[in-house]
């Protein structure tokens, strides 16, 4: 429906069923508090009618909406089921059974089964090889070894892409500490993006690269969380006109493994700030290390070492929904969680991983993976919170797209329903 | 005709602009849209000498280059095209949708030189032109150096792009065959020609929310669809005898729909300039510019109801307004294809069906060659996407029909292919979901050819001998489809886990005393499946319709299930 209320007292007139604007996305996800700000609606709108709200950081149309359904289609909170995105696992249920402890296979069992209605037969998902990395020679302002900087760099070295989509940290002086999008095409700004943006920059909206001085046929690679990949990745497997966004301008999607993400104003400046008093113009670094959130002055100084489930409330809602800890539609997954401190536990998942690896490895030191059970022991974690939140099962064999219809019965009467708001 | 040598490419403006003082004076200006901004920054008409001196010497780039440029190029009539690049969309106005042989055949030269594309379409060629719904005609794939060129010869023949886009007073509409229709009570032509002339190149109501369109007629059959403009002038008779029009306010399609609202006003011919200046009064400073959405003039009518608005104009208006006189409009007439006696004895008009407006510039050439052959010289588009010529002694009548160019412009089509309209859609259009224009010609011919073949005439003479089918690439409905028998919207469908193009069907529209729109009955049904969709739909048609019943009254009174049962191919439900 067309959901001004003006329009809604004219002659109006009946709409087919199953007709799909814009406006389901936002009753159905952003009104209902689910958007994860991954700007997959904004890159796959085929007449750039979404646009960003500037307060908000959440999707706006800025035009006409001509009812093609794309921006709920590819939604991961919407019609997209980001699970049947996953390719099978490489691994057998043996193997798994291996690495994981007792406990935690017990465990996890019980979370598989109950989410997927099957045994938990796919472990860390595709993987064709995995190893610990880090950067070779040191970069100056890294974060965990500096391992994606390093590829990344090593990649335009290689003259592997053009540019990567990456978050850099805004110049404005009231958003410090705030990740935003930009395509990096010089190593320099690789290194100026390096480091961790605990906050959702509605990533794939930087995919208008008409922006940026690049070649004709750009290759850039995406860097991002589990759900922008999964966005992505389904934009690149279901290929419609997308307007300004060059979705067929990316050649390698790298996943930040992601438990959660967060509201920049409630977590940096609400949680941190002002709650705790935290100088945001002197600190030098933050991370979530093993469940703990660090914010570190550049003196040294500890500024915050707490549990990061001491932060949830600054966390974005539609996070719990996603099982996709490990990133399993990219083609390489990175993340610190299975690694010493200092090196980043790498996952290469697909064929065009491995080769982006292989052209980047000379930046790179490499060894085998310290602890893979500990991938798995969050892995299963994070999906026993998506088995609470998801009002859905989570069937990678289901079709891809899930209507709206559907999504209205299953989310129907929980706190998560859709909210439609006239305006 | 002399060429004007002080205004040689018409981009001359008159007027001042009124800017802020259109703005209700509550309103900061950090609440208005960004469109609006951009037009307070640097009024749009003067993108045209900006294209004369420099972006036709510099290329597209330097129009890039200038923030809002893009947008402002609507105002001399251009847009870019979906490609991108150097091609852009070029439209003329041709008011009343009247032109002369010469004006035919400076676009047919315009199409056949400037508008190449860079690969032939296997159903239309190359080098074409679209008439369209608005008695425009457009042009593809022009290119910004050529521009002050076909200006200046466009001029050269009384032809302006001005304001044939943009927020400001498009072409005005009139029924095509004002002055010669046999029975019109009055002539609707001069009225729309002196609207236009009115709002042309005039800086004061050249920046108004939106999109205001007019239309004007003096005919019975409403073929001006004045229900869908903003301002609708249709005839009227006063208690004293006198004729003129009654006053429609708030009409449109898009996507969110409108009939036009009665304003109880009644007007003589020559206060119809005063009153659409009145009118654009109201609409500039009392309609939205903060929500783009929510700009067009319909919205404030709605808003305002038909007492406020005539209030409102009324305040505005240099003279008093006169309550509505009696309605002479009698029916909807979707077009003029045919022969057609004209109130001038001895005299013909022949329309010709044009499937989806489209013609290459050669046989506009050839069109303009025809009107001066065998007619008065004129040819006249209608709001259908057909042309008509007009003036031809019925003993000419026999060796116009027998020229070529007519085997190809039947007046005489099937049904699908003489009611059949198009939008631009996503061969050009950078909203439109699907492609149109092919597509709705093949379906057109195809639906013919397997009338005929099963013996069917299509349904009969008058209305009911036309199927009219409209197809619009998305909600925008440039197409009309909410008016149409048939109304297609493209949409996307999920098969088998992918993605296709798709449309919404809409049945049973209709302007006129019966005047209502579609109800969309089907989503998203792919493209593919269409064809056999329709022949099931009009089977069934010829099947159950009543005598000379036209088709949107037949769908209206088939229950809706069952017609998307039909449409779906399965059976109907059992209706209790």
């Amino acid at each position: 429906m067309k959901r001004y209320r003006v329009r809604e007292e004219m002659n109006g007139i009946t709409e087919p069923p199953g007709k799909v604007w814009f406006w389901e996305l936002e009753a159905g996800v952003i009104h209902a508090d689910r958007c994860i700000e991954c700007g997959t609606c904004v890159a796959v709108c085929p007449s750039n009618s979404i646009g960003i709200d500037e307060d908000t950081n959440l999707p706006e149309l800025v035009k006409m909406c001509t009812g093609c359904s794309l921006c709920w289609d590819f939604c991961p909170r919407g019609g997209l089921r980001y699970e049947a995105l996953w390719p099978p696992s490489t691994r057998s249920q043996d193997e798994d059974a291996e690495v994981l402890p007792d406990q935690v296979r017990s465990d996890s069992s019980d979370t598989y089964w109950k989410i997927t209605g099957g045994p938990p037969a796919d472990g860390l998902g595709s993987v064709v090889e995995s190893f610990a990395v880090r950067a070779s020679s040191t970069l100056e302002d890294v974060q965990d070894g500096g391992a994606v900087s390093a590829l990344l760099i090593g990649l335009l070295a290689a003259g592997e892409i053009d540019g990567a989509l990456v978050s850099k940290p805004s110049s404005d002086p009231d958003e410090q500490w705030k990740g935003i999008a930009t395509i990096a095409t010089t190593a320099d700004q690789i290194r100026a993006a390096s480091g961790s943006f605990y906050n959702q920059t509605m990533a794939l909206a930087a995919l208008d690269l008409s922006r940026y001085s690049l070649p004709a046929k750009p290759r850039i690679a995406v860097v991002g969380t589990p759900c922008e990949v999964q966005g992505l990745r389904a934009m690149q497997a279901r290929r419609w006109p997308t307007g300004a966004h060059r979705i067929d301008a990316v050649v390698l999607s790298i996943a930040l493994m992601c438990t959660k993400n967060f509201d920049y104003e409630a977590l940096t400046l609400r949680e941190l700030r002002d709650k705790r008093g935290v100088d945001l113009d002197r600190v030098s670094k933050m991370d979530v290390i093993r469940g703990r959130m660090i914010v570190e002055y550049r003196d040294g100084e500890l500024a915050v070492d707490e549990p990061v489930k001491d932060f949830h409330g600054a966390a974005l809602k539609g996070c719990d929904e996603c099982a996709d800890f490990l990133g399993r539609s990219a083609d390489i997954a990175v993340g610190s969680v299975g690694s010493m401190d200092g090196w980043t536990s790498v996952l290469i998942r697909t064929e065009r991983g491995r080769v982006a690896f292989q052209a980047a490895r000379s930046k790179l030191d490499v060894r085998g993976l310290d602890d893979p059970a500990a991938l798995l022991r969050l892995d299963a974690l994070d999906k026993k919170i998506a088995g609470r939140s998801l009002q859905r099962k989570l069937d990678p064999d289901a079709p891809l797209f899930i209507d709206f219809e559907e999504h209205v019965r299953n989310y129907e009467g929980t706190d998560r329903q859709p909210v439609f708001i006239r305006h | 005709m002399p060429r004007d040598l002080d205004n040689p490419y018409g981009m001359q403006f008159r007027g001042r602009d009124r800017g802020l003082k259109f703005i209700r004076p509550y309103r900061n200006i950090g609440e208005l849209n960004p469109v609006e901004q951009l037009k307070l920054s640097r009024h749009p008409f003067e993108v045209a000498q900006a294209v004369i001196d420099t972006y036709s010497k510099q290329g597209p780039d330097s129009i890039n280059a200038v923030p809002g440029e893009q947008e402002r190029l609507k105002w001399v009539g251009m847009y870019p095209q979906r490609q991108g690049g150097d091609a852009f969309m070029m439209r003329i106005k041709a008011p009343g949708g009247v032109m002369t042989a010469a004006q035919v055949r400076e676009v047919g030269v315009a199409a056949d030189a400037y508008a190449e594309g860079p690969d032939e379409s296997p159903v239309f060629g190359n080098r074409y032109a679209d008439l369209t719904t608005r008695q425009d005609i457009q042009l593809h794939w022009i290119r910004i150096a050529d521009v002050p060129r076909i200006w200046q010869r466009f001029w050269d023949v009384g032809l302006t792009t001005v304001q044939a886009c943009g927020d400001s007073a498009r072409n005005v509409c009139a029924c095509p065959v004002s002055g010669i229709d046999a029975h019109e009570v009055v002539d609707a032509l001069p009225v729309a020609q002196a609207i236009s002339a009115y709002f042309t190149g005039n800086r004061e109501y050249a920046n108004l929310p939106r999109k205001f369109k007019i239309a004007v007629t003096g005919c019975l059959e409403d073929c001006a669809r004045v229900e869908i403009n903003d301002i609708g002038l249709w005839p009227a008779e006063q208690a004293d005898g006198s004729i003129g029009f009654n006053v429609l306010i708030g009409g449109g399609l898009s996507d969110g729909e409108r009939m036009a609202s009665d304003i109880d006003v009644f007007i003589r011919p020559d206060q119809a300039v005063e009153l659409c200046r009145g009118v654009a009064q109201v609409f500039g400073e009392l309609g939205n510019r903060e929500n783009r959405g929510l700009a067009r003039m319909r919205y404030l009518a709605q808003e305002l109801g038909p007492e406020g608005f005539r209030a409102a104009l009324d305040e505005r208006t240099r003279f008093t307004l006169d309550p509505a006189g009696r309605e002479l409009t009698n029916r909807f007439r979707g077009d003029h294809v045919g022969v057609h006696p004209q109130k001038q004895p001895g005299l013909v008009y022949v329309g010709c069906s044009v499937p989806v407006g489209r013609m290459h510039g050669i046989d506009l050439i050839e069109t303009a060659r025809l009107a001066e052959t065998y007619g008065d010289g004129g040819v006249r588009i209608g709001t259908d996407q057909n042309f008509i010529l007009s003036g031809v002694p019925v003993e000419r009548l026999d060796d116009l029909l027998a020229e070529p160019l007519l085997a190809t412009y039947s007046p005489f089509p099937g049904p699908f292919e003489r009611g059949v309209v198009a939008c631009t859609g996503s061969e050009f259009c950078r909203f439109a979901v699907v492609e149109t224009k092919e597509r709705a010609v093949k379906w057109a011919r195809r639906l013919d050819a397997q009338l005929t073949a099963a013996g069917a005439d299509g349904g009969g003479s008058g209305d009911a001998g036309v199927i009219r089918m409209h197809f619009s690439g998305c909600s925008a409905s440039c197409a009309q489809p909410q008016i149409a028998d048939i109304g297609f919207r493209g949409d996307i469908a999920h098969v088998d886990e992918h993605i296709e193009e798709a449309v919404d069907i809409g049945l049973g529209g209709s302007l006129g005393p019966d005047a209502a729109f579609i109800d969309w009955v089907t989503g998203a049904m792919p493209v593919d499946k269409v064809p056999d969709a329709l022949l099931r739909l009009v089977t069934r048609y010829q099947g159950e319709r009543r005598a000379e019943e036209p088709f949107h009254l037949w769908a209206r009174r088939t229950p809706e299930g069952e017609l998307a049962a039909t449409l779906a191919g399965t059976p109907a439900a059992v209706s209790s």
